[in-house]
């Protein structure tokens, strides 16, 4: 580390932590695997670590309500891709979480870290956008439970406050949901991807839609929850064209970053074309 | 068990980085910002604040010295210019690694810009100034200064008017130009150093670097100091790929520690790596190829301009790349060829080796250029080849029409059902082939064969092991382990009975560098003599073998061959190219160690995809894109496709070792490219093959084809 090394504290407890927290400076470490990062290439410069990867308090993986999840803020990516409990009720969220980074990242970064770190690149946010997730904040001086779609603010912003972490994610119940999730990393698999697309589905049994949520990351500078899913694809046994109709909506909507793993026009279309291929999976 | 097996997994092997002498301190570098610029004024001032500082060097404290393998082109800190971005300007000597990079940060260079040069043939066509003013008065310059100004080597074969002739009168003829990226050799290790200069002038070196005894020289030629006066000491290299050849910050490391009188010790960062190593040639590659109406090759005409960056000093010999290159047509038998092959100075960041120097490029030019002929001549691309495949004659032995012959059999064996993803997508599958020839030729240079000088010293250990010693480097290829396995067998001993000490450049005379697939075939030589004296030792219990190589008799070129088909799935909706299987098939002679052997085919094969499908060390007006590994991707297990190998014995002599660790990578690009367009029809020639240019392409043939319908 160039800059002095910041103060590192290991908290009991997590009303402890929420107090180590309050200090002006200080920022929670889960896994550490963003946060050791940014430091090593100076973007963050905190005073204090609050070391939170260990509280079981927010460690824990729960159907609730029935046919709910409530996931805590420290639960680890591989827990969640090992979990029978989340492959059950959203196996999207399995596999987002059982392709990030490599083992050794899955063995300790977080849920709440995936979130706060506010890479639109990220796969769990998108999932748990179109799950429809919704995330509890606390601090010191309280809790706030508000819509995961409300979180994320640009490149690597979020509205998660200073003294604020992740204590939980809670995705709500639905008996008739079918969700997945696809990334597209044409290079290497061990890569960001270049578009992931993440469907939730209500559907009857007669094939009607009662509710459809879609959600991109990687093609924007955060993930986001495209709105018109719904309109196009709800209250009806959704045909091909309408599958294209938000492939293009899609295709509008989107505002990719060119990079490596592609240009904006090349993000644009292929947001398009994962679009149609996800919906077309998780109807069919 | 591999020799550093116990070693390195129980964290016991002992790097560069773990070197930590007493009273050690360390060194932090300024890096210009600026491509091309010269140094107004270094100001040191806020950085001397730094708690820990000791003080600055700069060019003016190695004025004239300059390093390099083969023309001593470098500075050791910028000599008043900068000719790339992230050239050291100013050292920072402090007492923790800490201090002297965060001092290194505050050094504040006044510059004053002058217009790059980023673009090879713009350098070449002198329209700007030259990026060294007089470059062939280095020492061990290749040009000379009638040949233009920006050329760091020229390497031409053949006569050009005649192969033009043929060209004319060929019936068929294909001309392309071919374009291959920079890559990094990405070794997990980045470089180091730890020097320490003692009282009687000796000079101590533990560092990343697998050539000693070509370090001892390169350094003490750039400080003007006797090169018996450095020792180089053993330490492990975590990875080499061709990269760890050059002496890098060795003399600015000795001259802290002389100066300072304590040892000193110079980490990079991997950020340093990428934007100052020594990564692949680019390459910008004409083809021309003509054959008659039996697919006969009439004529070839190769033009190729390689990206040297700012200094030459990084490869072997200025020319060493250039005339890699030209062995890319080895595999055929042509009658007229002409091959220019041009290295140009630019204003980033410098090119060095990177395993199979020049090779992977040319064969990516030759070997799609050849497919593409196939298809102008309406003829099976693997018929061509077979129907213009090297003889193997009297002045040449080479098995290269018997590896062609072997395809057929690959294919039948091939089980189609296995070859399509599982993933969505609209997937075409398509095969390609790729071969290259590499041709030996008699040595004879003296100075060439004393650089494979190897001396073993042997000893009855306490336990009645026999020792070892040996001053040729691990680089992580296991050659110690071949060593001990040689000489196990040559002994009738068990291996665990043999020991390898690795030695100082001072214990021994010479020790093969592990360079240019060489420790293995030179090891296959020494072993023999070492047993035989070890046999006949009497009662002395210590031997000391030492081993120079003969000139070669006769004329006879050895050439060995291998070839890559691979097959890929190509989906038309994306472009995706997703590698299914690739098989290489691999002239070999004896395989002295046959997990590492086929480790070597399997990495160089992943090595080859990486250049092939993504890595890509882009250079934007001189800035290296990439600031770390995350950044730059290289192929991880996960990207690993069916690997499939056929060896082909030589036939010609059993004992004899044929090289492995530069083969696999060379043919891979090509065999993939040429799949491409065998699956869908689209022919991409410039490296990396992204998803994006295989979609481009299928868009913009979509869209003649709409228009030729409409």
């Amino acid at each position: 580390l160039r800059a002095a090394d910041p103060e590192f504290v290991r908290p009991e407890t997590l009303d402890e932590a929420l107090e180590e927290l309050a200090e002006p400076g200080a920022m929670p470490l889960g896994g550490g695997t963003s946060v050791v990062m940014l430091l090593k290439n100076g973007l963050i410069e905190p005073s204090k670590l609050v070391f939170i990867g260990k509280l079981g308090e927010l460690a824990q993986v729960g159907e609730s309500p029935p046919g709910g999840l409530r996931l805590g803020g420290t639960v680890t990516l591989r827990e969640l891709a090992e979990s029978g409990t989340v492959r059950s009720t959203a196996p999207a969220v399995v596999e987002a979480a059982s392709r990030v980074g490599n083992p050794r990242v899955r063995a300790v970064a977080t849920l709440g870290g995936a979130l706060a770190h506010g890479d639109p690149r990220q796969d769990l946010p998108p999932v748990l956008l179109a799950l429809g997730a919704t995330v509890t904040l606390t601090s010191r001086t309280g809790s706030r439970t508000v819509p995961l779609d409300g979180i994320f603010q640009g490149f690597m912003e979020t509205d998660i406050r200073e003294g604020e972490i992740v204590t939980h994610v809670d995705v709500p119940p639905d008996p008739n949901r079918r969700c997945i999730y696809h990334r597209f990393t044409p290079a290497s698999d061990h890569d960001y991807p270049t578009v992931g697309v993440a469907a939730s589905m209500s559907v009857a049994s007669d094939g009607t839609v009662l509710a459809a949520r879609l959600a991109l990351g990687g093609v924007a500078d955060r993930p986001i929850l495209v709105s018109e899913a719904d309109e196009v694809l709800g209250g009806r046994r959704p045909s091909d064209s309408d599958l294209k109709d938000l492939a293009d909506i899609v295709r509008a909507a989107v505002d990719p970053i060119a990079d490596e793993r592609g240009s904006e026009s090349y993000k644009r279309a292929m947001a398009a074309t994962w679009t149609y291929r996800t919906v077309k999976s998780c109807l069919g | 068990m591999r020799v550093d097996a116990y070693a390195k997994a129980t964290g016991a092997a002992t790097y560069t980085a773990d070197i930590a002498l007493a009273d050690m301190i360390w060194i932090g570098i300024t890096r210009s910002t600026f491509a091309r610029a010269t140094i107004l004024s270094v100001d040191t001032s806020e950085a001397a604040h730094v708690s820990g500082v000791l003080g600055f060097l700069d060019g003016s404290d190695f004025r004239g010295m300059r390093y390099g393998r083969g023309v001593r082109d470098v500075p050791v800190l910028a000599d008043g210019e900068v000719r790339f971005i992230g050239e050291p300007i100013v050292a920072v000597v402090a007492e923790t690694r800490e201090a002297a990079e965060a001092a290194a940060d505050l050094v504040e260079v006044d510059y004053e810009n002058v217009a790059a040069v980023v673009d090879p043939s713009e350098a070449l066509a002198g329209t700007s100034d030259p990026v060294h003013s007089a470059p062939w008065e280095y020492d061990g310059a290749d040009p000379t200064s009638s040949q233009g100004s920006n050329l760091q080597s020229r390497v031409t074969i053949g006569d050009r008017l005649a192969a033009e002739e043929a060209i004319k009168t060929s019936l068929h003829v294909v001309t392309e130009r071919y374009g291959t990226q920079s890559v990094h050799q990405a070794y997990l290790e980045p470089h180091a150093c730890v020097a320490r200069v003692d009282a009687d002038g000796l000079a101590h070196l533990w560092t990343t670097n697998k050539s000693p005894y070509l370090l001892m020289e390169q350094v003490g030629r750039c400080l003007s100091i006797d090169p018996s006066t450095i020792v180089v000491h053993p330490v492990m290299l975590g990875g080499d790929f061709g990269g760890k050849g050059s002496p890098l910050n060795a003399a600015l490391c000795i001259e802290v520690a002389r100066r300072y009188e304590r040892p000193a010790k110079l980490m990079l960062r991997y950020a340093d790596e990428l934007t100052a190593g020594n990564p692949r040639h680019t390459a910008s590659i004409q083809v021309t190829l003509g054959c008659d109406g039996e697919g006969r090759l009439t004529a070839a005409i190769l033009d190729a301009v390689l990206d040297g960056g700012a200094y030459g000093g990084f490869k072997f010999w200025p020319n060493s790349v250039s005339g890699a290159l030209c062995q890319c047509l080895n595999s055929y038998t042509i009658p007229t060829a002409y091959l220019d092959v041009r290295a140009v100075y630019t204003n980033s960041v410098p090119r060095g080796h990177v395993r199979a120097p020049g090779m992977p490029q040319g064969a990516f030019a030759v070997e799609s250029a050849i497919d593409e002929l196939a298809v102008a001549a309406k003829i099976d691309p693997l018929e061509l080849r077979l129907r213009n495949v090297l003889a193997d004659g009297s002045s040449t032995v080479s098995a290269g029409g018997r590896l062609l012959e072997s395809v057929s059999t690959v294919r039948t064996d091939r089980r189609e059902a296995d070859l399509c993803p599982s993933e969505p997508g609209s997937w075409r599958i398509g095969r390609g082939l790729a071969q290259f020839t590499l041709i030996e030729r008699p040595v004879k240079d003296p100075t060439f064969l004393n650089m494979v000088r190897t001396t073993l010293r042997m000893r009855e250990g306490t336990d009645g092991a026999v020792e070892v010693e040996t001053s040729t480097p691990e680089t992580g290829t296991g050659s110690h382990t071949v060593l001990r396995n040689l000489l196990a067998d040559a002994l009738e001993l068990e291996r665990s009975a043999i020991r390898i000490i690795p030695a100082t450049t001072r214990d021994l005379a010479g020790g093969v560098p592990a360079s240019a697939s060489r420790v293995t075939t030179t090891f296959a030589k020494v072993v023999p003599e070492a047993a035989k004296a070890w046999g006949s030792r009497g009662t002395s219990r210590e031997v000391v073998v030492d081993y120079v190589p003969a000139p070669t008799v006769g004329n006879d070129a050895h050439a060995h061959s291998w070839l890559q088909e691979a097959v890929v799935a190509v989906d038309t909706e994306t472009g995706q190219v997703a590698v299914q299987e690739l098989t290489s098939v691999i002239e070999v002679g004896m395989v002295v160690n046959e997990i590492a052997h086929q480790m070597q085919i399997d990495g160089a094969s992943m090595m080859g995809l990486g250049f092939c499908l993504m890595e890509d060390l882009a250079v934007e007006d001189g800035q290296v894109g990439a600031a770390q590994l995350g950044d730059y991707k290289i192929p991880t297990a996960l990207d690993v496709p069916r690997l499939k190998t056929v060896l082909v014995r030589t036939g010609h002599d059993d004992r004899r070792v044929v090289p492995i660790g530069e083969s696999g990578i060379v043919p891979t690009a090509a065999a993939v490219a040429n799949a491409v367009y065998d699956a869908v029809g689209v022919r991409i020639r410039q490296l990396p093959i992204t998803a994006e240019k295989v979609y481009n392409a299928l868009e913009e043939g979509a869209w003649a084809a709409l228009a030729t319908n409409q």
